[in-house]
């Protein structure tokens, strides 16, 4: 029962109280630069949630093989390898995602979420733990990317995953698709969740 | 001496690692190799149509020899050759680009181009994609071929943005002079060998019927 709960926890606690993007800031470069559209947003979350869980599973699988002294040097090389798989597989699944996402997919070796989650966890943790914490850290990504994705591209496109949202006559605001628009939807989002936060905190004491 | 155990394991765990990442590579290779070709093939040809307007299907023909590549002949409704698509590269600023454009023998100009790939500067070097004016260049860019069909009239050039006088030149972007003048360099070469080539092939062509 008790190891149900941990793992619960752990795979959840990515999702929200420890979302790498709305609480942790990180993985600022893919958040901000590939969030223009909600099927650009939702390919790299997914292509790093993939990467992540990969990636995780096998650090911890080899964590009692690797010296300290080579950790870093075992990790990116574990990072990369995955990166250049998710590379193949998505020029194979679509070559129009593979151009759209462009430069940012090799980018996925340097997204400190990654690395992070190797150094904090999966390098202490068992398999199935450390593969449920990138899960979990990885939707997480994917559900903030998502939430800009879909709001940029709405506002700035008038329109959600190609479908038209508002119809002809709407002129759509491009400053939201362009990166200053990255800035101001990441820094309206991060509002929110701090004052959903906050009230939840505030609610909690009080009960 | 347990110095020496230590950098051996250390050396040891890294070589287990490159051996695991090795494997997990090439067999990630070998198993999509197939349907990324496939998927390329298809944006090309989708590509091919997009550069030669008013052409409804598209045929590849192979070239063997000294130029071996592809081109890709369109056919308008009444099965007549509208236009010849051609692949061209070189080196951009990042790394290679490489690009399709639509040459219509009839009118021997560039009726369209499209990039196919690039890793130039995203918000720079990428507008020789997206910028509207430095695209509308290559709608109606001057390829004629001189007296004896051998090679091009006028050489492709790339001119300072705004400063285009003559319809074999290319107005240039401001803010991303490598990569606009690299799309020149690779045009200017590849257009000096194919035209001719092709004048050659469509001449054949029409001589059969």
């Amino acid at each position: 029962m008790e190891k149900t709960s941990l793992s619960a926890t752990t795979f959840l606690s990515g999702l929200w109280k420890e979302n790498p993007v709305f609480v942790f800031l990180l993985g600022m470069c893919p958040t901000l630069a590939v969030t223009n559209s909600v099927s650009n947003s939702l390919s790299m979350g997914l292509a790093t949630t993939f990467v992540l869980v990969s990636s995780s599973m096998l650090i911890s699988m080899l964590r009692n093989l690797i010296p300290p002294q080579v950790r870093i040097a075992s990790f990116i090389m574990i990072i990369a390898t995955f990166v250049t798989v998710a590379d193949y597989i998505i020029q194979a699944i679509s070559i129009e995602i593979y151009r759209s996402l462009g430069a940012f997919i090799a980018l996925i070796v340097v997204n400190c979420i990654i690395m992070g989650r190797a150094e904090s966890f999966a390098s202490k943790n068992g398999i199935w733990l450390s593969g449920l914490d990138a899960l979990g850290s990885g939707l997480g990504f994917t559900l903030a990317l998502f939430c800009m994705g879909a709001i940029r591209e709405v506002i700035g496109n008038g329109t959600f995953a190609g479908i038209s949202v508002f119809g002809p006559s709407y002129e759509p605001w491009v400053i939201m698709i362009l990166p200053s628009g990255g800035f101001f939807v990441l820094g309206a989002l991060l509002l929110v969740v701090n004052v959903i936060n906050e009230r939840v905190k505030k609610m909690r004491t009080k009960a | 001496m347990s110095e020496t155990v230590t950098s051996w394991k250390m050396i040891n765990t890294l070589g287990l690692i490159a051996v695991i990442s090795g494997v997990l590579i090439v067999t990630s290779y070998q198993l999509t190799l197939k349907p990324i070709q496939a998927n390329k093939d298809l944006m090309v040809q989708a590509a091919a149509l997009e550069v030669l307007p008013g052409s409804t299907h598209v045929k590849v023909v192979r070239l063997d020899g000294p130029d071996a590549g592809r081109l890709f002949f369109g056919y308008d409704d009444s099965h007549q050759v509208s236009g010849v698509a051609i692949e061209a590269q070189g080196q951009g600023f990042a790394d290679i680009i490489k690009v399709i454009y639509g040459y219509s023998p009839k009118r021997q100009v560039m009726i369209g181009l499209k990039v196919l790939e690039s890793k130039e500067t995203p918000g720079l070097g990428d507008k020789i994609e997206k910028d509207a004016k430095f695209c509308a260049n290559f709608t109606a860019l001057d390829l004629s071929l001189n007296a004896d069909s051998s090679g091009l009239l006028h050489s492709l050039q790339v001119t300072k943005s705004g400063k285009k006088t003559e319809a074999w030149q290319i107005d240039g972007i401001t803010g991303a002079t490598i990569s606009s003048k690299a799309v020149g360099r690779l045009l200017q070469s590849n257009s000096s060998t194919m035209i001719p080539i092709i004048a050659r092939m469509v001449e054949g062509y029409h001589g059969k019927d």
